[in-house]
């Protein structure tokens, strides 16, 4: 009997493609507060955590920005599924970042954002879901 | 006087002389009644105010990351390529002066000027269409875009007059609506974003020295203080523009829609005038903030 679990590809709406351009954008303001907020507690601006989230927060817009210019070409096999994941992960990533004082674990939190973004690029829903697991489980959230 | 009276009075004073017109002798047209050559001329102005800076919020962006000193970025860190903020640029340009030369085009019609078209505008379309890499939105004006080049440049090759500007209107108003709704999502939506990626790159660049001030830097903060308020005031006029530019789309679809209607009923010019004074007012008041506010220093 032949299986009838080939996977169904799917180019994301646009309204798909901006919300997780929105996702991407409210995680850089995000990881941008706990930066700013370290400096005013004191960290110097020269300080390698605060240089490496600096570099987060540009990445993560460059990130938002992609989707919002080039939205068209992205194609994903299950589609809802991946987008669903991403959300999820995406949303632990927002909330856990909501006023964290713990610069390392912002550093944490965005650094697997960010592998998010580039398996995302990849269009492999396996590498997909494996960096959204990883996101919310370096968010906090019980799996 | 304010401006709204201004405007309000001008376009009462623009009706009254339409009615006047038609009352003496009939020679009221759809462009003495909605002056519709004089808001294409006022949109061909304003709009790209709005879509060019598409590609400036990158250019900003990048100088912000070129003035922050190397110690305080990483290493990596690498400018954003604008060359697709540039291409969306020149995409909405050329779209959105496709759907201005339409309404420009009615004018003419309406009062019996020369109709052409301009097939440069016609080429530039269909080639920047062919460019997959841009959002549904943006590909899909670009479709619409061309729907309105072709029926345009078929109208002047057949020598439409007055008499078939209600077939023009019904025939194109799908791609009007089409086109006018997916320009203002690319910019009320994806520049929007790409805006407030803008004002989280200056927060970032003032806030984090700003923080880090010493008391013996006094002077020097409020210099850079009074800098980053006019950038972020700089920054709001171009959030209220792309918004006006939304209301812009909104009423031009809003204008297309009655002259539409209006057609159907077989209106005279007089009911027409009447039924579309207020989106025209709407329209003009939107386009003027625009250029106003793009006139500030």
């Amino acid at each position: 009997m032949k299986s009838s679990a080939t996977p169904v590809t799917t180019t994301l709406t646009d309204d798909q493609m901006q919300a997780l351009a929105q996702s991407f954008h409210n995680i850089a303001f995000e990881v941008g507060q706990v930066r700013l907020d370290a400096i005013r507690a004191g960290s110097k601006l020269t300080d390698p955590p605060i240089v490496q989230l600096q570099g987060y927060v540009y990445s993560l817009m460059n990130t938002a920005a992609n989707f919002a210019l080039q939205a068209a070409n992205l194609t994903l096999a299950n589609a809802d599924q991946a987008v669903n994941e991403i959300s999820v992960a995406t949303k632990a990533a927002d909330d856990a970042l909501d006023k964290l004082e713990d610069v390392d674990k912002a550093v944490q939190i965005a650094s697997a954002v960010i592998v998010l973004a580039m398996a995302i690029s990849t269009k492999d829903l396996g590498q997909i879901a494996m960096a959204a697991k990883s996101v919310v489980t370096t968010a906090g959230v019980p799996v | 006087m304010s401006m709204t009276r201004v405007r309000r009075r001008l376009s009462l004073q623009i009706f009254a002389v339409a009615i006047l017109c038609a009352a003496v002798n009939g020679c009221v047209n759809l462009d003495d009644a909605a002056g519709i050559s004089k808001l294409s001329d006022e949109a061909r102005v304003a709009l790209p105010r709005v879509s060019n800076d598409v590609a400036g919020t990158c250019a900003r962006q990048n100088t912000l990351i070129e003035n922050t000193p190397v110690a305080e970025r990483p290493k990596t860190e690498q400018m954003q390529d604008c060359k697709p903020y540039q291409e969306l640029a020149d995409h909405l340009a050329k779209d959105q002066n496709v759907l201005i030369a339409y309404f420009d085009a009615l004018g003419k019609l309406s009062s019996n000027k020369p109709l052409g078209y301009d097939t440069a505008i016609d080429q530039n379309v269909t080639a920047s269409s062919a460019n997959t890499a841009f959002s549904a939105n943006a590909i899909t004006a670009g479709n619409d875009a061309q729907n309105l080049m072709k029926s345009l440049a078929d109208a002047a090759t057949a020598g439409y007059r007055e008499k078939q500007l209600g077939r023009l209107i019904d025939a194109n108003d799908a791609s009007v609506q089409s086109l006018t709704r997916s320009l203002k999502k690319v910019i009320t939506v994806d520049y929007a974003l790409l805006l407030s990626n803008e004002e989280l790159s200056l927060d970032s660049f003032y806030q984090g020295p700003m923080a880090s001030a010493q008391p013996n830097e006094r002077l020097a903060l409020i210099l850079v203080q009074r800098q980053y308020a006019h950038d972020k005031a700089a920054l709001q006029i171009r959030k209220d523009n792309a918004a006006a530019y939304g209301k812009v789309m909104d009423d031009m679809a809003a204008l297309h829609s009655k002259l539409k209607q209006e057609a159907g009923k077989r209106a005279s010019m007089i009911e027409v005038a009447k039924q579309v004074a207020p989106v025209v007012e709407s329209l003009r008041t939107a386009l003027s903030d625009i250029l106003s506010r793009s006139n500030q220093p």
